[in-house]
């Protein structure tokens, strides 16, 4: 496969709420967000289209996002993905966690220096 | 792209979506400066398998609607195509139960529930009134006294009775003379039935009075085979027993009674003094009367007609029951016994499924894992797991059903005559169709939903982790409850099997006290008119014994007008001389034989003479009795009879009534086989001329060397040649008549014997499959231990432990079930209790020998394990 040497799968959960971001940017087509995701994380997340189409028919499901045809750009008929309002106040929620997360997830790879140490 | 199966708009939009995903890309590529083919290829590759993503993706859209069902149905077919030995043992397993299950409840079906083929049958009842533990021949009946009485009473229940009688009448003109099955019917039996004739008309009341009643109706088949079918039949005369008959209509098939008749004639009920005649009674009840009320009607009714008013209460029993019950009764119990044979064939099937089920989902758990990681509920999973074993079942069942159509078939052919009541009407109707698919589906359900529950418990991520690879995991202990419930399934019915089995050989063991092997017996019956006085009789009679103990090969011959295990039985009671002892109710059997008759039948005489020549119609009248007769009455061994009188006439006999005895001889089995052997009165045929109806129906035995078959162009020859009206039936050897009269026990224990063979062979298949997959699982263990220095017998005593775990629980729940279950079999069994222990210890050695054999194949595998290949392949 094309891309980096240190792809990193995606589990379920991640995969969803990275759609979600995606989205935020405006309606985009399953295609341009499998393209998105891999150029906002420079190449390093590699969506599989076997998980990608899974996960956007059952955010669809939830009401997370909604779907309707169009026409791309270069006038082919496409089936293009928009956040709904659920959809934008569950991405809010997981960005909290998420960022929560990772503050954490730092903390522990970069503890800080203690007080009266070296 | 193409799509290998027509799909939904949804799906359409799915496969377009995708289509776009995938042009995209191969553009982008292009822009890129691939080229077109290599862009192409490049794309779909990076792309993946675009069925399987359209598959994962429809898991998502979840629902239980219609469309999620069918698509759950394709993929489950895909699924099955996929692993055709799968399916084709799965479904042939199915096949096995559901048709033999289908196939009992469609004569089930057509025996017990259908309704009769009469308007209202549920108003048309039995009646019967008898004496509290009465005569054993039939149970639902009324005397003539009664009935005629009954019929001139007005009542509100009853709109109308009926009765009938059946006896064989001979056919003449326009062919050979042809003996016929006939029924007599009073008038009113097709009104009350509620059948019309197909042509013609019915009896009307005046035609059952002697000297109007020469009319007869014809059956649709007799009709058809030997009248053309002609609506000119109507009018013509025909020729029955030598007297001139008019044809007035002919019934509709569903006229059927008494059973397979093939004409009727009208029957008087003359309520005179000798008339001791009991007969079946069919009453319709009037609209709206329930059973209950009818029978406190009757009950009430019965309490003030001449026949029955003066009877001490509580002596007599009085019944109304459904008429369905005149034809089922009898068989009811051993049509449901098949049937609870034939269901525990189909819960094995299902386990033996399961099992299987169990089995593909391990090798499946790496399938089931990604669609967990992609998210698709358990739920979801388990709902498609459980469609695929319903379609594996339903497709079972439709093999199934051609297999019952085919088994039910062979059943009412190979069932002993009479035995399957109603065959006629045994089809597979849309009821039976109904309850196949229901039973399918319940059985794909059933043996689905554990398998299917038990491998998606587990953790996706372990699922994946292990990537495909086949683990003994916590199925198996699932996969050895369900063995071990097949197994002791099994036992239930091989010991249901060897009690009949076993009960069956007692009976053929029964000594009978006489010598059935080398009798050939043959039956003439001789019209009044041709013969219409005694002595034209017994002429006759003494003519063919003449001639037929002349034919080579044959030995002694004589007569008799009943045979011993062959209906009809004459009893009666009887009263001796100076013996005032006799007690009411002692009733024995009442034979009239020509001499020779004990030495024939190899019936031993115990003291004083057989009957001979000069013992006539002049002479003294003579008698001959058993030896339990004689030792009741005479102790301590009888010989005292010799020169005593008796007499039939219990009330008021006459001087010429009583008759000496002249000789005693040994009983036999007269009845039945079960019911031991019976005390009997002989009297001589010449002497027995006052019974007309007796010596115009005769049976010839002969000890004879040859069989039946050899002797019967030979017996028809002599008999036409003597008189050409005479027709000859039932030529036949003793040892088929004992034969035919266990017919019944025989086809018990042959059905009860095949199901529990096919028990036992899904058993051993089942047992088979899961200690193979213990063999195959257990691999690197094997391959360590013999590495390590393991001996083959220390290899075969590891898989050897592994049989017993199964077969020893097997052995013990099984016993246990079937000492709880084969109580049911108790009035089928003869000689045997239904915990006959030998018979249990048998089939537990049955079972065992089985499970060896079952377990052989993969014992073998495990000896032969190459230590290196199995470490190797870790």
């Amino acid at each position: 496969m094309p891309g980096g040497q240190s792809r990193i799968e995606l589990l379920q959960g991640t995969l969803d709420f990275i759609i979600l971001q995606t989205l935020r940017w405006g309606p985009q087509h399953g295609f341009g967000v499998a393209q998105m995701i891999r150029a906002h994380s420079s190449n390093t997340l590699q969506v599989d289209t076997g998980s990608l189409y899974p996960a956007l028919h059952r955010l669809e499901r939830a009401k997370l996002i909604d779907a309707k045809w169009d026409r791309s750009d270069k006038g082919q008929r496409v089936r293009v993905y928009r956040l709904t309002a659920a959809g934008r106040k569950r991405l809010a929620a997981e960005r909290t966690k998420w960022e929560r997360m990772t503050q954490a997830i730092a903390g522990i790879l970069n503890p800080p220096v203690a007080e009266g140490e070296s | 792209m193409r799509w290998p199966w027509r799909r939904g708009a949804r799906e359409e939009e799915l496969a377009d979506e995708l289509r776009a995903h995938l042009e995209m890309a191969v553009a982008q590529r292009i822009e890129r400066g691939e080229l077109p083919a290599e862009a192409r290829d490049n794309a779909r590759r990076e792309f993946g398998n675009v069925t399987h993503i359209a598959e994962v993706t429809r898991d998502m859209w979840g629902g239980a609607s219609w469309d999620a069902f069918v698509r759950d149905v394709r993929y489950a077919a895909r699924g099955l195509r996929r692993s055709p030995m799968f399916t084709a043992v799965a479904v042939a397993t199915f096949a096995l139960g559901i048709g033999a299950n289908t196939a009992m409840f469609t004569v089930v079906n057509g025996a017990l529930l259908k309704p009769l083929p009469f308007a209202h049958p549920d108003q048309l009842v039995m009646l019967s009134h008898r004496p509290v533990g009465g005569r054993p021949n039939g149970p639902h009946n009324l005397s003539d006294h009664t009935f005629a009485e009954l019929r001139a009473t007005p009542s509100r229940a009853f709109a109308s009775i009926a009765t009938y009688a059946g006896s064989q009448m001979t056919l003449t003109g326009n062919g050979d003379a042809e003996p016929l099955n006939t029924g007599q019917i009073t008038a009113s039996l097709p009104a009350t039935l509620g059948v019309s004739p197909i042509i013609g008309r019915t009896f009307t009341s005046e035609e059952e009075e002697p000297g109007s009643n020469h009319v007869a109706l014809l059956s649709d088949q007799l009709w058809r085979e030997r009248f053309g079918g002609a609506r000119s039949v109507l009018g013509t005369s025909i020729t029955l027993n030598g007297l001139a008959y008019t044809v007035i209509g002919v019934m509709p098939p569903a006229f059927d009674l008494p059973h397979g008749v093939a004409l009727w004639t009208p029957l008087a009920i003359k309520p005179i003094p000798n008339n001791f005649i009991d007969r079946a009674v069919i009453a319709r009840l009037s609209a709206g009367t329930t059973i209950e009320a009818a029978h406190r009607e009757l009950e009430s009714i019965l309490t003030r007609l001449p026949s029955t008013a003066d009877e001490k209460p509580g002596t007599q029993i009085t019944d109304v029951r459904p008429m369905v019950d005149l034809f089922v009764a009898r068989a009811k119990p051993t049509l449901w016994i098949f049937s609870g044979a034939v269901f525990f064939v189909l819960l094995i099937a299902c386990a033996n499924v399961a099992n299987l089920l169990l089995i593909r989902a391990s090798t499946r758990r790496h399938e089931i894992g990604v669609r967990a990681a992609l998210g698709a509920g358990r739920a979801r999973i388990v709902r498609q797991l459980v469609t695929e074993s319903a379609l594996v079942a339903c497709i079972g069942g439709a093999v199934g059903i051609v297999l019952a159509k085919w088994g039910v078939r062979l059943l009412i052919v190979t069932a002993p005559p009479g035995r399957i009541p109603r065959a006629q009407e045994i089809t597979v109707d849309w009821r039976v169709l109904g309850a196949a698919f229901g039973v399918s589906l319940i059985a794909g359900l059933v043996c689905g939903i554990f398998p299917a529950l038990a491998s998606t418990r587990r953790d996706p991520r372990e699922a994946l982790a292990t990537s495909g690879r086949t683990v003994a995991g916590s199925n198996d202990r699932l996969r050895r409850v369900f063995v071990v419930a097949q197994l002791s399934l099994a036992i239930v019915l091989l010991a249901g099997a060897g009690l009949l089995l076993k009960s069956f050989t007692r009976l053929r063991a029964v000594d009978t006290g006489f010598h059935s092997s080398g009798i050939v017996t043959f039956r003439t019956i001789l019209s009044p008119a041709a013969f219409p006085t005694p002595t034209d009789l017994h002429t006759f009679e003494a003519q063919v014994l003449d001639r037929v103990r002349q034919v080579p090969g044959v030995g002694t011959a004589s007569i008799a007008n009943v045979l011993p295990l062959r209906p009809p039985h004459l009893i009666g009671g009887l009263r001796i001389d100076g013996v005032s002892t006799v007690p009411k109710g002692y009733e024995v059997h009442k034979i009239v034989v020509a001499p020779g008759y004990f030495g024939t039948m190899g019936i031993r005489l115990f003291a004083g003479r057989d009957f001979n020549g000069a013992d006539n119609a002049s002479s003294l009248p003579v008698t001959i009795v058993t030896r339990s007769i004689a030792q009741r009455f005479w102790p301590p061994d009888g010989r005292g009879a010799i020169g005593q009188r008796l007499t039939e006439d219990e009330e008021n006999p006459q001087p010429g009534d009583w008759k000496t005895i002249v000789g005693v001889v040994d009983d036999i089995v007269q009845q039945g086989l079960t019911q031991g052997r019976d005390h009997a009165q002989y009297v001589p045929l010449a002497q027995a001329a006052d019974m007309p109806f007796i010596s115009n129906d005769v049976t010839f035995t002969l000890r004879t060397a040859r069989s039946a078959q050899e002797l019967t162009p030979t017996v028809r020859a002599i008999v036409h040649e003597l008189n050409p009206v005479v027709a000859v039936r039932n030529i036949q050897a003793m040892d088929d008549i004992a034969a035919a009269s266990i017919a019944d026990s025989r086809f018990e224990a042959q059905l009860v014997t095949i199901f529990s063979a096919l028990a036992l062979l899904l058993a051993a298949v089942g047992t088979y499959g899961v200690l193979a997959y213990d063999v195959a699982a257990r691999m690197h263990e094997l391959g360590v231990r013999v590495a390590l220095g393991a001996m083959p017998q220390d290899v075969i005593r590891v898989v050897a432990r592994r049989t017993l775990a199964l077969v020893i629980p097997g052995l013990a729940l099984g016993l246990l079930g079937a000492l709880a279950v084969t109580r049911v079999l108790q009035k089928s069994l003869f000689e045997v209790t239904p915990a006959d222990p030998a018979t249990m210890l048998a089939v537990a050695g049955v079972l065992l020998l089985v499970a060896l054999i079952a377990g052989f194949a993969p014992t073998r595998r495990a000896v032969r394990v190459d230590p290196m290949t199995a470490l190797r392949s870790e």
